[in-house]
């Protein structure tokens, strides 16, 4: 399947449009800082990364063919630079260990659990299941969500926001609605956060 | 009016609560450096679109290309235009001694267009052409980048993993130019001797009187064993094969520190050849978000299925179910 949107996208980008840069930069940024904040502690590694990422994109742009939806593209480039970062970092540490040391790794590895206590867990679980499903919906469906949802915001104020009428207005947060319910049904999750 | 079929929706916003912003400083900044790097980007540039589309594009460029070309061929012959030299590729790991020549002009891992690079026979090398395409140099080696998308093979062996839709071409010494269709394979020119193997996807070999193709599929690649005299022999072999354990000498350790289940399976799946699959999708966003790693750095060094679970197991979340020898089925713990 072609990301035709991506590809008019990319292509506009590099004809030098500049409402087409900011819209990609609007679009992805965020995103890219929500991405990189889950495997990240460090905000100020975050920002050098996110930041890098977008200009290696930005150079390696003619090649993206496509093939993969944008974000995807980008998300692949972060995992990069997220890994280059480690291994900068690695320098300072204390020097790995080879798997032919398997009981010494093991044993080191015996801190790897869950993050944190079962409804902590929970929480934080359906937090990145939501984040990663709106980030992964088209920009104008998760922002109405938010809008709606998180901001609560009636169809009066969204419609202000977006410049449209109120039919039209319930009409995306109906769409929305239903690309929410399935990206999240693919996750096998059932729509209830109730215990 | 209320709406009575999105409770289910509200009570989930209602936990999850925003998606977290960048902040507002940071955002200014981040913009104002990547707006640079596109500023400085080359004018009328396209993306690389697959070949049939590039042409219906590119076609009356050509032709009023052509006729530019010729107008101004003359002009051409008396001028001698300075060479212009750009970045190709990074060196994101070595290990053992090696040399890079004809890329003086830029510094160090960058490497530029023409650049000869020889490692030695402990050295080992792996490049970025860019971030989704990346280039390993075994022992012994001798190559010249003539470009991202085109390495000229001299001696020893390099190995392609392709996965942004480019593509990359070999050359090698005998004139057998190999075209990755989306891949990864290796090329080795030792003792005399040209072999092609296929891991994943599928290349296109162009001998001086055919071309012939080879795909990878289901844990069998393929290796193509070519002499002086262009006749070739085809044999089977594994993704999983001893034959590709160098490839991950040239790789470096994994920092389990921070990372997902995700990307360690990623890059234990990259390392091995062996095909990853999550038993469900659940599972697969399970490992991206639920459970960062913690531990030291480990090598890929004859990284084995087994290790592989070993290490799944202390998460006490994920295991490796059982499946075909080259496949990893990622599933949740009992």
């Amino acid at each position: 399947m072609r990301h035709q949107q991506d590809i008019d996208l990319v292509r506009q980008v590099l004809g030098k449009n500049k409402a087409a840069f900011e819209t990609f930069f609007e679009t992805y940024f965020a995103r890219l800082f929500r991405f990189c904040s889950t495997r990240i502690d460090d905000e100020g590694a975050v920002e050098d990364i996110v930041q890098e990422t977008l200009i290696k994109a930005l150079k390696s742009l003619h090649g993206y063919r496509g093939e993969a939806a944008l974000f995807s593209w980008l998300c692949q480039i972060c995992r990069h630079e997220i890994s280059n970062h480690y291994r900068e970092n690695g320098r300072n540490a204390p020097p790995g260990v080879s798997l032919d040391d398997s009981p010494e790794v093991r044993s080191a590895l015996e801190s790897l659990a869950s993050e944190e206590a079962t409804d902590a867990l929970q929480q934080r679980t359906i937090e990145r299941l939501v984040q990663l499903t709106l980030d992964h919906l088209p920009d104008r469906y998760a922002k109405v969500l938010e809008w709606k949802y998180v901001e609560g915001l009636s169809v009066d104020e969204i419609s202000e926001q977006l410049g449209e009428g109120r039919i039209a207005v319930q009409s995306v947060l109906a769409r929305a609605r239903t690309a929410f319910r399935k990206a999240f049904s693919d996750l096998n999750l059932e729509l209830s956060v109730s215990k | 009016m209320k709406d009575e079929s999105d409770q289910d929706i509200q009570r989930l916003f209602a936990v999850a609560g925003a998606r977290r912003r960048p902040p507002e400083d940071m955002a200014s900044r981040v913009h104002e450096a990547t707006m640079e790097a596109w500023l400085a980007l080359p004018d009328q540039i396209e993306p690389e679109l697959p070949e049939r589309e590039a042409w219906r594009t590119v076609m009356p460029f050509a032709l009023a290309a052509t006729l530019l070309l010729v107008t101004f061929i003359g002009w051409g012959i008396l001028r001698q235009p300075a060479p212009v030299v750009s970045e190709v590729g990074q060196i994101a790991f070595a290990s053992g001694a090696y040399t890079v020549r004809g890329s003086e002009h830029l510094v160090l891992p960058a490497l530029g267009t023409g650049a000869l690079i020889n490692t030695s026979a402990q050295g080992r090398m792996l490049i970025y052409l860019t971030p989704v395409t990346h280039l390993r140099l075994g022992p012994d080696t001798s190559i010249t980048l003539h470009n991202n998308g085109e390495i000229w093979l001299h001696a020893g062996r390099v190995y392609i993993d392709e996965r942004g839709g480019a593509q990359v071409k070999v050359i090698t010494p005998w004139g057998v130019g190999i075209t990755d269709i989306g891949t990864r394979f290796e090329v080795r020119h030792e003792n005399d001797t040209l072999e092609v193997a296929v891991r994943e996807g599928a290349i296109d070999v162009a001998l001086p009187s055919q071309t012939i193709g080879a795909r990878a599929q289901a844990g069998t690649g393929v290796l193509l064993h070519i002499t002086a005299d262009m006749s070739v022999e085809r044999n089977q072999l594994s993704t999983v094969d001893e034959r590709w354990n160098w490839i991950q000498q040239s790789y470096p350790p994994f920092e389990l520190n921070h990372g997902t289940v995700h990307d360690f399976v990623n890059w234990a799946a990259q390392e091995t050849g062996l095909e990853l699959r999550f038993e469900n999708q659940l599972v697969e966003q399970q490992a991206l978000t639920a459970t960062t790693l913690r531990g030291p750095a480990i090598y890929a060094t004859d990284l084995t299925k087994n290790q592989i679970a070993a290490i799944l197991e202390t998460t006490r979340s994920f295991r490796v179910l059982p499946g075909d020898e080259h496949v990893l089925v990622i599933g949740f713990a009992n």
